[in-house]
């Protein structure tokens, strides 16, 4: 599927997300493995590990068994937290196992573009539980429940976990183009690619245009390595000829016709409702883009004002403020 | 007037044998010297024999002969430099007795070797003979007074020319006989002519290539030299070994060893004789991940390796006995956060500076109680180059797995002498394990001892929930501040009962020689060899003799006093002062003993004596035979 024409330039641009999503989950599991490890063993391989670890002089000066009660915790034996770790190890295997695949989406021909989103990244999620057992097991907070491993929707990531998803690539048929509810997906790193199939609304995703979400229409990838770089979260759609094409970099500027760059908009109105909405609703994302696009007649560039950007800090950063008391300790300005 | 050199300086000037009417002497070992004024480069002409001796597939130990000043005044007895080579077909395992040849670049430092009992009766001595005719008088007298001290003896004196040969090469010949001498021993000993030219270049790498040459003429020059005028050759035979071997000195080792066993720090302030150390690692940390930081002074150094310990890295620091002062008041309040530290003491004659360049083992003391209050904690020592480089893994793994200082006291001796042992392979477990920097355990405190053993697991900075407030006070379990009786008496018991917890671990030392006997003699750290070599030689002899080598000092090995009782007499052979009991001033009670012999009589109860000696050079077995010959209880089995 990721070699299909359409997905190709999405995933070209992923590969690096990918690979870190992807070598996170081997990583994790491969330390699971050595906890499930170090649970299994008996005293006797315990032994060795210690003896191998103190080296050949404490060969015969030091009893490993008993250096071993040392440096292994009791708390190990717990047979209920061996099984979720088991699970977790299952998980993060099947999930490392999947690789391009686990960002790869599919919306049947009528079906629903949120529910089939939201359940991909439950699935994604899926990690994020394995990795929250772990840590409750590592910490000695395993509290006797099963450990739950299975998906984890979205609204229960966590700041860091929506740093960390990898992109999803959703093949969507226009006539099923629904995107306004993804925007509750756009937070943190999160990045969704829609492979547009099919004729669909002129300007889709227009209203997902605020300060800090990148926003890509293109029909040929362009601009999806400028997307992909992007820190904050975004959303892109491969569409068709007959769609618009532009380009929401949030870092371009701090007013919305300077980060807006709109290379094509399709000669005709729509005529017909699709994707559920009608041809003046069409028309009207049309007129969005193209107002937030345009400069107001009579105002000036905003040009070297801040630009916002997610990982900005607030004026309120703990950071900032010592920073800033460091300096009034030091400051100069009064002396001779 | 002048006097001619001893009568058994034959021939006065050296043969003019061809080499193939040489006589060969087959022998299982020989020792060497060079020795020179500091400067001339008598230490890296025995350092390049003794390499190469090891690559050959021979034992060997070598052992620096340093003078204790930078620039020492030229031709002065004290200011002798160079360095002793015991070369054997077997393993070497000390410096041996006496030097049964040597390589005198003046009669000065020829002499100071002789006064020091460090020649053989029947020493070969091949000496620059320039100085018996230098055009200045007084050397000339110098040369003469030399002579005749020591004249009348079995020495076979063999003049060699080398200002005179270098000259023909180079035209300051002071820079330039280390390799002529070279060349000498090359022949003599049938070193193979290659390795040695490589070991050269190796020297040069950094350099240009006209003085690689000119070192490998004068190299060259030498060894025809001895072919044409030295009429007899030593084989000492080498045997190949099964494994791979390498040769390195003590400091060298705990360099590598430091890196194998997956240390990221080294702090230290340089002092001799540890501060090799550090140049070695400094070569090479950088490419395994870690740092050598030269803090400003040796508490810093101690400061910045606890500091980066207690964040969670794998820190260590070395240092030698006046560091080793200045880093007390870190040691204690490492040993009070149970913050892990691996502490190197390479030790050298003291007290205060002491014999910054000469070996004693009088740091042991210092090591064991030199801090205030009570202050439990791990004291090992290696006792040979190999166990320098094995030990900086078991000293990481102990002080983390019990969160104390584990203090490793080497010493000159082995610092600076080059033992060939075999290659050590370094194994994925001695590296430390990642740190897990899971949230800690709901309740758990920074010092949650559990009390059969009195450990507690370890936070690191950046767990979550595991802030604490890390201090040198007296403190409880959540690490507050407490004062009051029942808080204090509770940390001192467990900050002691995981010391006891550890020597319930130790197994009992095994004891070379039979289980029982009329005498014990016990030692520790560098002086095993020569202990063994003379226990050796004393069973040889017919005496009822066995001795003990100690690694853990603190705390001490179990079964000791078990072992005692099995012989009729136990002495310590150390290298650190105690009084001597044949001294009028001295009595039973006001006799001050070896530090080993203090610590064992107070363990174990048994009334351990002592035989120690504080020459600022290792001890020679042949000195220790005399000691325990001496000291065999009355009617020992002969």
């Amino acid at each position: 599927m990721p070699s299909d024409g359409r997905f190709g330039p999405a995933f070209d641009g992923f590969q690096a997300p990918l690979s870190a999503f992807r070598s996170l989950l081997v990583n994790t599991g491969e330390e699971v493995r050595a906890m499930l490890l170090g649970r299994r063993s008996t005293l006797e391989s315990r032994a060795a590990r210690v003896a191998a670890e103190l080296g050949p002089l404490a060969a015969g000066r030091i009893d490993p068994e008993r250096f071993a009660t040392l440096v292994f915790d009791h708390q190990d034996a717990d047979p209920a937290a061996a099984e979720i770790l088991e699970r977790a190890l299952d998980v993060l295997t099947d999930l490392a196992d999947r690789g391009e695949r686990l960002s790869l989406v599919q919306v049947s021909a009528g079906g629903n573009l949120y529910d089939a989103v939201a359940r991909a990244l439950g699935e994604i999620g899926r990690a994020f539980s394995a990795a929250r057992a772990i840590l409750e097991i590592r910490s000695g907070r395993h509290g006797g429940d099963d450990g739950g491993v299975g998906p984890l929707p979205f609204g229960r990531w966590t700041k860091a976990e929506r740093r960390l998803a990898p992109p999803l690539v959703v093949r969507v048929h226009g006539s099923d183009l629904r995107p306004a509810a993804l925007a509750e997906f756009l937070d943190g790193r999160q990045k969704i690619i829609l492979a547009v199939e099919g004729q669909c609304v002129p300007a889709p995703l227009a209203r997902f245009i605020t300060p800090g979400t990148y926003v890509l229409q293109t029909a040929d990838g362009s601009g999806i390595d400028r997307f992909a770089a992007w820190e904050g979260p975004g959303i892109a759609a491969l569409v068709p000829e007959s769609a618009a094409f532009f380009e929401h970099d949030p870092a371009a500027g701090a007013a919305p016709w300077e980060r807006i760059t709109i290379t094509h908009l399709p000669e005709k109105l729509p005529r017909r409702t699709l994707a559920g909405l009608s041809a003046r609703q069409q028309a009207e994302e049309i007129d969005l883009l193209r107002s937030l696009a345009t400069r107001p007649a009579g105002v000036e560039s905003v040009a070297g004002a801040p630009t916002p950007a997610p990982a900005a800090k607030k004026k309120d950063d703990p950071a900032d403020k010592l920073a800033a008391w460091l300096l009034s300790r030091v400051d100069l300005s009064n002396l001779g | 007037m002048r006097i001619a050199a001893p009568a058994a300086l034959l021939p006065d000037k050296a043969s003019e044998t061809p080499a193939a009417v040489a006589t060969v002497t087959t022998l299982p070992g020989h020792t060497l010297e060079v020795v020179s004024d500091s400067g001339e480069g008598a230490q890296r002409c025995a350092q390049i024999f003794g390499t190469v001796s090891a690559k050959m597939g021979n034992g060997i130990w070598t052992v620096e002969i340093i003078p204790a000043e930078i620039q020492p005044p030229p031709r002065h007895p004290t200011s002798a430099s160079g360095n002793r080579v015991r070369i054997g077909t077997g393993a070497v395992t000390n410096w041996g007795d006496a030097a049964d040849l040597i390589v005198a670049f003046n009669e000065q430092a020829l002499l100071q070797r002789f006064r020091l009992g460090a020649l053989a009766d029947d020493a070969i001595i091949l000496i620059e003979d320039m100085w018996a005719t230098h055009a200045d008088p007084q050397i000339r007298n110098a040369w003469d007074d030399a002579m005749e001290e020591l004249g009348g003896r079995s020495f076979r004196f063999i003049n060699v020319p080398m200002e005179e040969q270098c000259l023909t090469i180079v035209d300051n010949a002071r820079l330039g006989k280390n390799m002529f001498a070279l060349g000498l021993l090359t022949c003599i000993y049938g070193r193979d002519l290659d390795l040695v030219r490589d070991a050269i270049a190796q020297g040069f790498l950094k350099k240009a290539k006209s003085a690689l040459q000119t070192n490998l003429d004068l190299f060259e020059l030498g060894h025809r030299w001895a072919e044409q005028h030295i009429d007899f050759r030593i084989a000492v035979p080498a045997v190949k070994p099964d494994r791979a071997m390498v040769a390195m000195n003590g400091n060298q080792a705990i360099a590598l060893g430091s890196i194998a066993a997956g240390m990221e720090l080294c702090a230290m302030y340089p002092i001799t004789p540890a501060t090799s150390a550090s140049h070695y690692l400094s070569d090479v940390f950088e490419k395994f991940g870690g740092i050598v930081h030269q803090a400003e002074d040796e508490i810093a150094a101690i400061g910045v390796a606890l500091g980066s310990s207690f964040a969670g890295k794998v820190a260590f620091t070395i240092t030698s006995g006046p560091g080793l002062a200045l880093k007390t008041e870190f040691i204690a309040l490492a040993i009070m956060t149970e913050t892990p530290l691996v502490l190197v003491d390479v030790q050298r004659g003291g007290p205060s500076t002491g014999l910054p360049t000469k070996v004693e083992q009088s740091d042991l003391l210092a090591a064991l109680y030199g801090q205030p209050g009570d202050a439990p904690h791990v004291v090992m020592a290696p006792a040979t180059m190999e166990e320098c480089f094995l030990c900086m893994t078991t000293a990481r793994r102990i002080a983390e797995a019990l969160r104390t200082v584990v203090i490793v006291l080497s010493d000159a001796n082995l610092a600076s002498g080059v033992q060939r042992f075999p290659r050590p392979e370094p194994s994925e477990h001695w590296l430390a394990q990642p740190l897990d920097l899971a949230p800690v355990r709901d309740g758990l405190r920074p010092y949650d001892w559990d009390p059969q053993r009195g450990v507690s697991p370890r936070i690191v900075p950046g767990q979550p929930g595991g802030m604490f407030t890390a201090t040198g006070l007296s403190h409880d379990e959540a690490s507050h501040v407490g004062y009051t009786p029942d808080v204090h008496e509770r940390g001192c018991q467990m900050r002691s009962r995981k010391l006891a917890l550890f020597q319930q671990m130790l197994e009992p030392p095994a004891v070379n020689g039979d289980p029982t006997g009329d005498l014990l003699v016990v030692g520790w750290g560098s002086t095993l060899g020569a202990i063994e070599e003379a226990v050796e030689r004393a069973r040889q002899e017919g005496l009822s003799v066995s001795s003990l080598h100690l690694r853990f000092l603190s705390p001490l090995e179990p079964g000791l006093k078990e072992i005692f009782q099995r012989f009729g007499k136990v002495m310590t052979i150390e290298i650190n002062y105690s009084d001597d009991p044949t001294d009028p001033f001295f009595t039973s009670e006001n006799r001050r003993r070896g530090q080993l012999c203090w610590l064992l009589r107070a363990h174990t109860l048994v009334d351990v004596d002592c035989w120690t000696r504080v020459p600022g050079e290792p001890l020679r077995p042949g000195q220790i035979l005399q000691a325990i010959r001496e000291s065999m209880p009355q009617g020992g089995s002969r």
